[in-house]
């Protein structure tokens, strides 16, 4: 049974604590324990690695943290079919382990592997740098098992690499926080792991020039399995190690395009990269070993050691966020060292601030949710001093669908159960 | 809703879209009653709207007094999903073809529902771009159908189905409103119900603008064609390729029975001995087909492959091609009817699955031809038939449901892009129970549809009260009190 204790520390959120902690090692215990939370009119908050709690508007009520670690492992996996069944709460680097002994991957690659599990970053929608050209997480998800907040365990989507059975909950709850139902199971459907990878940087004055390259590599009839431009921080950081200390000017900015393949196609895309980095003038360019790349990908998230006060998510067309990324340098002048990524594919650019007063990096949210307005898009504020929190919604303005999702919200969880309060119009 | 009262309802839609594209005389309304399914049924009215403003008027009207409203594309669909179903006005998006907004740089399209998906590539195809979800038959089946269908077609198994590639629509809910779900960027905050309308077969809104993501044209296509001596030596040679590791832009299958469909039409020439017939495309960059094509080239000759083909050339491969593209049509060859089951299984369970559903082709005394997406385990059994036979029908049906069953069984899904539809609704508790029923059924309230979009589909009926179960098991009429 799964075991309840009292008034545990480490399951804060946003400086809340709950009552009681649950562990449930199967989802029919979370079943059970999510019924009778409930039925008692008490708020759950769902805990998988905890490495993305700082998401979300404060909680309107806490009562039970549920940790989910114990629902974990791999259900089923059959190598040949390229499917792969895993438990809510498994890491994500265990599971990246087990694929790996096929000589497998499921492409994604969130920060904090060792830590993060497949139900959370799912709920959270966490992003990473791998074929953010092709599609998210969101896109290697096949099926899902979730139990709802009157204990229903629900299943939607299938096992198989194509199923178009009934309606597609698989999406509704992936990026929904928790807030429609916990995941307990997903279905993913994987691939090889390529013969062949490597990393080619290019370092480039100012966003203008960057810009106009890594568009020209976003329209190229093939695609690097990962693209991203670091602005800022990120690409100072990158640029000192690989042109040495000292160099680099705060203006640099950084082009990161991994390859993927066999290998004379990875030697063709590295010399087309490298021909391109040459022609346009990047003021340096390099292509990574293993440990080098290894360190310029780490340095495009922010560092999990030190978590920035303030950080923004938005998505725009790819042209949009190189000019919203351009705003963002222009609004962040009074906070000092500010770093983003954008993921050229996706179009998601992810800014970081590390500190600063509150009131001052307050300021520059606003600046940057205005700046994301004006390409007609929001800006999700991931962190958020604590203190000011309460004054925004992080999500920013969801638009006139918002009807829509309170209304799923009132038919999935009529008594918000679920992380009440946390998710976008304080859902 | 007294007679009187629809009268009124067709006046007001006249005014909307006027006199000529409100249908309602039965003779006029029969091209109406069917799509690609084996189902029909008469809708009451049919609307040809001109403009989505004037679409959305039509569905506020049609909610105003009651009665549901069924949207239609091309009608292409195979699962019954613009079948009128009793009392229903159809809503036809056939006028609005327009597309709206091409961005080359950022490789997005915005299109009216009504645009054809082929068309879309065309169109694009100056810039280098196309648009990648490819039913067999694209020339036909619009873009809002695909995204209703969440259709799929040979080259989605590298690249993805609709889902993937549609980023956002706007759409006409049943009060009139239109909403956009997601946008022209990749994600939106919220919950993701651009993910959730894509597949919903038409029964929350209708979609009436559709945002797309468009793919730079490869640098070099192959496309292959192997020809095995039997069944099991092709399905063997599918299930080595993917396990091996490589995953073709496209991998589909042909059985005797399709070749002997296609030979008189398209006269592909294969060998006597052909028992069936991979149709296998990789594309991309020069250096990954040759190192594709070779891997693949080398699996089919480890089992066994009679002849091998492969062509860069366009016009070749067009002709390599033009029997798979044709097979369903072809099908009229051997017989008057063909009844098109669409399921998946695990791609290692290809062998296994085909074997049992040629025993219950043999048992049933009926013939049934295979041609389908094999590199993604989509199964597309083609049950011929002649439906003028008395009895026939329902044994084809029979046959059809039997051979579903040994889909889920094998752990596998109910369909692969054809969708639920009024086809297979009374078989979703093969995979689904009514827990996970209820849940799905939670999606209409929360669109607050009222029941207004395509009643009756989807879920089973029959059995259990609504409240019961969540979501509508009786077919529900547009109107009660019809006089
Ligand atoms: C020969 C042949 C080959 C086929 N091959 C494939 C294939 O390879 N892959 C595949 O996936 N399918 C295939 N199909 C099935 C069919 O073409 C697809 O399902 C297609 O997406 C249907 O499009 P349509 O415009 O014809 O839609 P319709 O048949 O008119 O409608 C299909 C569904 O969409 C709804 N709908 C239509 N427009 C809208 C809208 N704007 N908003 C909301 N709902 C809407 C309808 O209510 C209905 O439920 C094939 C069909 C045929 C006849």
């Amino acid at each position: 049974m799964a075991e309840a204790s009292q008034s545990e520390t480490g399951f804060e959120v946003d400086g809340l604590s709950p009552s009681r902690v649950e562990r449930p090692a199967s989802a029919d215990e979370l079943s059970r324990v999510i019924a009778d939370a409930n039925s008692a009119g008490e708020a759950v908050i769902p805990w998988g690695g905890g490495t993305r709690m700082s998401l979300g508007n404060t909680p309107e009520r806490y009562d039970v943290a549920v940790d989910l670690t114990g629902i974990s492992g791999i259900v089923e996996y059959e190598p040949a079919d390229l499917t792969v069944v895993v438990s809510g709460g498994t890491r994500i680097a265990e599971l990246q382990a087990v694929l790996g002994e096929s000589g497998q991957r499921l492409d994604f690659d969130p920060p904090e592997p060792a830590a993060a599990t497949i139900g959370g970053s799912l709920a959270s929608n966490a992003v990473g740098p791998v074929r953010s050209n092709v599609g998210g997480v969101r896109d290697l998800a096949i099926g899902l098992e979730v139990v709802e907040a009157d204990g229903a365990v629900t299943k939607s989507g299938g096992r198989v690499v194509k199923n178009v059975q009934g309606f597609d909950l698989v999406r509704l709850h992936i990026g929904a926080l928790g807030t429609l139902g916990i995941i307990t199971e997903v279905a993913f459907k994987v691939s090889p792991i390529p013969a062949d990878t490597q990393t080619v940087a290019g370092w480039f004055d100012g966003l203008d020039a960057a810009r106009e390259t890594a568009m020209r590599i976003f329209n190229w009839s093939f695609q690097p399995e990962a693209l991203a431009v670091l602005v800022g921080a990120r690409a100072l950081a990158v640029v000192q190690t690989l042109a040495g200390p000292g160099d680099g000017e705060s203006e640099a900015v950084v082009i990161l395009a991994r390859v993927s393949g066999g290998f004379s196609a990875v030697r063709r895309q590295v010399d087309e990269l490298t021909s391109l980095f040459g022609a346009d003038m990047a003021d340096g360019f390099d292509v990574l070993g293993g440990q080098d790349a290894e360190a310029a990908w780490a340095g495009s998230l922010p560092d999990a050691q030190t978590p920035p006060a303030l950080s923004a998510r938005a998505t725009l067309k790819p042209t949009d966020a190189f000019a919203y990324a351009s705003r963002l340098i222009g609004a962040s002048n009074a906070v000092g060292a500010f770093g983003a990524t954008i993921h050229v594919g996706t179009g998601t650019v992810l800014a970081d601030w590390p500190g600063g007063d509150p009131e001052e990096l307050a300021k520059t949210a606003a600046a940057a949710a205005m700046a994301a307005r004006e390409f007609r898009c929001e800006a999700v504020f991931e962190r958020y001093p604590s203190e000011l929190k309460s004054e925004i919604d992080v999500w920013g303005n969801p638009g006139p669908a918002i009807d829509i999702m309170r209304r799923m919200k009132e038919q999935f969880d009529p008594k918000r159960t679920l992380n009440p309060g946390r998710f976008v119009g304080r859902i | 809703m007294t007679m009187n009262a629809f009268e009124r309802l067709l006046f007001r839609l006249r005014d909307v879209v006027g006199e000529r594209y409100v249908v309602h005389r039965p003779d006029a309304l029969i091209v109406y009653e069917y799509d690609g399914s084996v189902d029909k049924h008469l809708p009451r009215a049919v609307v040809v709207p001109g403009t989505t403003q004037e679409l959305a008027l039509c569905v506020a009207l049609c909610h105003e007094v009651g009665i549901a409203v069924v949207p239609r594309g091309s009608g292409t669909g195979l699962s019954g999903g613009a079948v009128p179903t009793e009392g229903t006005v159809q809503i036809v998006t056939s006028r609005l073809r327009s597309i709206i907004e091409v961005d080359a740089e950022n490789r997005i399209a915005i299109v009216e529902p009504g645009v054809i998906n082929a068309d879309l590539s065309i169109a694009v195809e100056s810039l280098g771009l196309y648009y990648v979800p490819d039913p067999s038959s694209q020339r036909a089946c619009s873009i809002g159908g695909n995204v209703a269908e969440n259709a799929g077609g040979p080259h989605c198994l590298a690249y993805g189905v609709t889902t993937n590639h549609v980023t956002g629509m706007e759409v006409a809910l049943a009060d009139g409103s239109m909403v956009w779900l997601g946008g022209e960027a990749r994600e939106a905050p919220g919950y993701d119900l651009r993910g959730v309308f894509i597949g919903s077969e038409g029964t929350l809104g209708i979609a009436t603008k559709i945002a797309v993501r468009l793919m730079p044209l490869p640098e070099m296509i192959r496309t292959m064609v192997a020809v095995f001596g039997s069944m099991d030596q092709a399905s063997k040679s599918v299930s080595d390729i993917i396990a091996g590791g490589v995953v073709p832009a496209a991998l589909e299958m042909m059985d005797r029975v399709t070749i002997d469909a296609v030979e008189p039409t398209y006269h592909p020439n294969y060998p006597a001995e052909a028992q069936a017939v991979l149709i296998i495309e990789v594309d991309g960059l020069r250096e990954s087909v040759e190192d594709q094509s070779a891997a693949i080239e080398q699996l089919c000759r480890d089992n066994g492959v009679a002849s091998y083909e492969s062509s860069d050339d366009s016009e070749r491969r067009a002709e390599l091609w033009a029997a798979r593209k044709g097979a369903i049509g072809a099908f009229g060859n051997l017989k008057p009817n063909y009844y098109l089951v669409d399921g998946v299984v695990p791609r290692t369970k290809l062998q296994e699955v085909l074997a049992k559903v040629a025993e219950i082709g043999a048992e049933m005394d009926l013939m049934i031809a295979n041609v389908f997406h094999a590199g993604d385990g989509n199964l597309h059994p083609c049950i011929l038939f002649d439906e003028r036979i008395p009895g026939e029908t329902e044994r084809v049906l029979d046959a059809g449901g039997q051979i579903l069953k040994l889909c889920v069984d094998a752990g596998g899904a109910l369909s692969g892009e054809h969708g639920i539809g009024l086809e297979k609704q009374a078989y979703m508790p093969l995979v689904f129970t009514d827990d996970d029923m209820r849940s799905m059924a939670r999606l209409g309230p929360a669109f607050a549809t009222d029941d207004g979009f395509n009643p009756s589909k989807v879920f089973p009926v029959g059995e259990g009260s609504e409240a019961e179960t969540g979501y509508s098991k009786t077919r529900r009429a547009g109107t009660s009190d019809v006089v």
